[in-house]
């Protein structure tokens, strides 16, 4: 052990006294150079180019009329901001944690969990594919049923390995699967409940938004039609 | 002092003092070379000033220069009417507070979600930035010009149709929870401004190799346009950053409901920096 540490020793003071320690210094002072060097001209450049931007300042009445008309103008556009919000109750649906949220203004009514779309892309060969996606944007509320029917179309039955029946045929009304309402929005999607409430904040759906039956209620009482549905 | 003649003597060895002659000056040129690099990415930050100051002097419109002591009144009221703007467009987009850290989507004036920052770093170069150029890169929506992510945009499971119900009852889909990557989100905007965003909880093995693979890819691509820069005698180019946390679940939100072309108001008031 004592024989290493002198060994040791006289290692370094070797390269303290040798022509090394005259290399060690000057690699030191390279790497030196290459940090500071490089950092004072940065902060000298850009405080050179920033100094040219000085405003001069204005005398205190100039400023304080100045403060106010840009105070006054801040409250105009926040006013103009506020109009946007819907004064009614809207629903905003998070398609990727599977969430409603349901507003009054800013005011938060309901937050609960629901179901979107799966994102599975069925595909019956080569003639016929569907994308079971929830479509994202701004909706309005067009229409309100209670007890409603799915008139089930062809991917129903395609995905089911069943042969697609004709357009009106009775096997395609099915009653009592969507939940007590449902609220439509559009091209064929709708808000709905489900027999599946066990799936509900989990992507299962083919682009409908299903609720628990509590929750639906509550939506079909506070939406109207024309009132405004946010997904995103 | 030896002399070493090659054409006299092609047989015998090269003396080490050559060698030694030549590691010396080979060390020099690189550094020299090196030092030249580092001074020339060192003024990259000025260039960028002039050139954004040179945009503003072809701009059409000129913008009334108003004294630094109303600067915070001036820069929010920018960033309110840049919203009111924003709230025009018919699709998603995307709003960064740096004033209270938060980053969040709006469709038409309504705010559809929004969260707080676990960590955020600005870069100097945009605190530091006098409000003349900084009402040319944030007083309205700019879009974005490109990004590059490590979540998938939409998580599409390609499924074929049974035969029979037979079939379609063994193969029942099993709902699960969408395939979840670790997020990492870079936006290039048009203002040449670039957002990168991290997911906050990097734990697992995977998550760490996709964060170095994710900004390792970016500093190298860096590197490589300055490096080209710098050889073909052009100016060097520089992004102003801003970087910041989110959990991960916000992260897929916000960026599976953003456009193919968004547009981002980003608001940053130098009293609150």
């Amino acid at each position: 052990m004592r024989y290493t540490l002198l060994q040791l020793s006289s290692g370094f003071k070797e390269i303290l006294t040798s022509k090394k320690r005259r290399n060690i210094g000057l690699v030191a002072i390279t790497a030196l150079i290459m940090i500071v060097v490089p950092k004072v001209i940065q902060k000298a450049s850009t405080a050179l180019v920033l100094s040219t931007y000085e405003t001069t300042p204005l005398d205190s009445l100039q400023l304080s009329e100045t403060k106010a008309s840009l105070t006054a103008d801040i409250a105009k556009q926040d006013k103009k901001l506020n109009a946007k919000i819907p004064s009614a109750h809207y629903l905003v649906i998070n398609t990727a944690d599977n969430e409603f949220t349901l507003y009054k203004k800013n005011d938060i009514i309901r937050k609960d969990k629901c179901s979107t779309g799966s994102y599975i892309l069925l595909k019956n060969g080569d003639q016929q594919e569907w994308l079971f996606k929830t479509p994202k944007g701004e909706f309005n509320i067009r229409g309100k049923t209670t007890s409603p029917v799915w008139k089930k179309p062809d991917w129903a039955f395609v995905e089911a390995g069943l042969p697609v029946p004709a357009i009106n045929a009775s096997s395609r009304y099915e009653y009592g699967v969507l939940g007590d309402y449902a609220l439509n929005l559009g091209h064929g999607y709708l808000i709905h409940g489900t027999l599946y409430q066990r799936f509900l904040g989990l992507p299962v759906t083919h682009g409908c938004i299903r609720l628990n039956d509590e929750n639906l209620e509550l939506v079909y009482k506070s939406l109207n039609t024309n009132s405004k549905v946010y997904i995103f | 002092m030896k002399t070493w003649n090659w054409f006299t003597s092609p047989s015998t060895p090269i003396p080490k003092y050559i060698f030694s002659e030549m590691i010396k000056i080979t060390f020099y040129a690189v550094c020299a070379l090196l030092l030249t690099f580092l001074i020339y990415m060192s003024l990259a930050p000025m260039v960028e000033i002039r050139q954004t100051s040179r945009h503003i002097q072809m701009d059409s419109v000129p913008r009334k220069q108003l004294p630094s002591e109303v600067s915070a009144l001036n820069r929010e009221l920018t960033f309110k009417q840049a919203l009111l703007e924003l709230s025009q467009e018919d699709s998603i987009g995307l709003i960064v507070n740096l004033n209270d850290s938060t980053i969040g989507i709006s469709i038409h004036g309504v705010v559809l979600h929004s969260t707080k920052t676990n960590s955020l770093h600005i870069d100097p170069w945009l605190t530091r930035l006098p409000d003349a150029l900084y009402l040319d890169k944030f007083s309205r929506p700019v879009t974005i010009s490109s990004h590059r992510s490590t979540i998938i945009k939409e998580p599409i499971v390609v499924r074929e149709a049974p035969k029979d119900p037979l079939e379609a009852a063994v193969n029942a889909y099993q709902p699960d929870t969408l395939i979840q990557n670790p997020a990492f989100l870079q936006f290039d905007m048009e203002t040449n401004v670039r957002l990168l965003i991290e997911q906050d909880m990097t734990t697992t093995w995977l998550d760490r190799k996709t964060r170095f693979a994710f900004f390792n890819a970016l500093y190298m691509g860096n590197l490589k346009v300055n490096l080209k820069h710098f050889f073909t005698w052009r100016g060097p180019a520089y992004t102003p950053e801003i970087r910041m946390a989110l959990p991960a679940d916000d992260m897929r939100a916000i960026y599976r409901a953003l456009p193919s072309k968004t547009s981002v108001v980003i608001y940053l008031n130098r009293a609150s920096t």
